[in-house]
């Protein structure tokens, strides 16, 4: 079991990130936040995650989230379901600025991969 | 009186305007009152001579105060195909979301009211059920809306990509009217993730509401 996220830290533009339960929005894991509550984000992406798994059953695509990219005019946020715990998913936001979308959803792939639960 | 003859008078042009973005036999009229109505002059605007014959300095006199309201142009249903024609011809309205089709991995796309989550305009092939996709991801773009607020993020949503296995999602709203939504499914083999979401991107700014 490795519930490390330290790595996310990495990331340019870092400004927080969490592993989160999807099925109970309860934190797992926390690296940073600053200004952000990460206690909130974890409860309040869950929402996101099930209106994006609802949409998927009703639709009846027969598929998984890889991930979820929300850009926003002043932040990155991207949203990862683990591959080997799909009720676990990994939150990192980023500042735009600084951030490079495309380098930081390797990264987040690459850390997602070394997670486990 | 002289007063209220002027403005009755002025009634029958604001008509003839209104009627004017109706018909299609007849072109558009641009004749401005001079008033702070829209352009096209929906709105009743006061001529501008009628202002010149108020009393320079002082109350409005008598026959000013109880002439009665000027008749409003009459309102179309909301729901009348002419009204939408009139506007996309003025200008004022472009939901047409063809364009999505050229993007590669092209399924389907359709503009949604995320105030009530029904679909505006749609296109493709039918593989998704859009009322559906539009009300489900009404869904996503609210939970979004409410990460923003409650963590005070002080920000809008500029677009949102969901990869799953085998599609690809792009939700957007527009920059210019952030309660509709154009959103976009590609097949994941044939879709380019940067490229569709500069296509993507160029035809939200070429949407009006």
């Amino acid at each position: 079991m490795s519930t490390d996220i330290a790595a996310t830290t990495e990331i340019a533009g870092f400004i927080g990130a969490c592993l989160v339960d999807s099925e109970s929005g309860l934190m797992l894991a926390s690296e940073g936040g600053g200004k952000i509550d990460m206690e909130a984000a974890a409860a309040l992406n869950t929402q996101v995650v099930k209106a994006n798994l609802q949409a998927i059953e009703t639709l009846g695509l027969n598929d998984g989230i890889e991930d979820v990219l929300i850009t926003m005019g002043k932040q990155l946020h991207m949203i990862r379901p683990l591959e080997k715990a799909p009720g676990v998913f990994l939150y990192v936001a980023l500042d735009k600025k600084q951030a490079n979308l495309g380098m930081a959803r390797m990264q987040v792939k690459k850390i997602e991969g070394g997670l486990s639960l | 009186m002289k007063l209220f003859q002027k403005m009755g008078a002025a009634l029958p042009s604001a008509k003839k305007l209104v009627s004017g973005l109706l018909d299609e036999s007849q072109p558009p009229v641009e004749e401005d009152q001079g008033g702070f109505g829209p352009p096209g002059g929906v709105l009743w605007t006061t001529p501008l001579d009628v202002l010149s014959d108020r009393p320079k300095a002082g109350l409005p006199t008598q026959s000013a105060i109880n002439a009665p309201l000027p008749e409003p142009a009459p309102a179309l249903p909301p729901d009348s195909p002419d009204r939408s024609e009139a506007l996309e011809r003025t200008g004022l309205l472009c939901t047409d979301i063809e364009a999505t089709s050229e993007i590669g991995g092209f399924i389907g796309a359709c503009l949604v009211d995320s105030g009530s989550g029904l679909v505006l305009a749609e296109t493709g092939d039918g593989r998704i059920d859009m009322e559906a996709a539009a009300a489900l991801n009404t869904q996503i773009v609210r939970a979004e809306h409410e990460v923003i607020e409650v963590l005070d993020l002080d920000d809008h949503i500029e677009d949102i990509l969901i990869t799953m296995g085998k599609q690809l999602h792009f939700i957007r709203p527009l920059e210019k009217s952030p309660g509709v939504f154009l959103y976009v499914a590609l097949d994941k083999k044939q879709a380019n993730l940067g490229m569709a979401r500069m296509q993507v991107g160029r035809i939200e700014s070429t949407l009006k509401m």
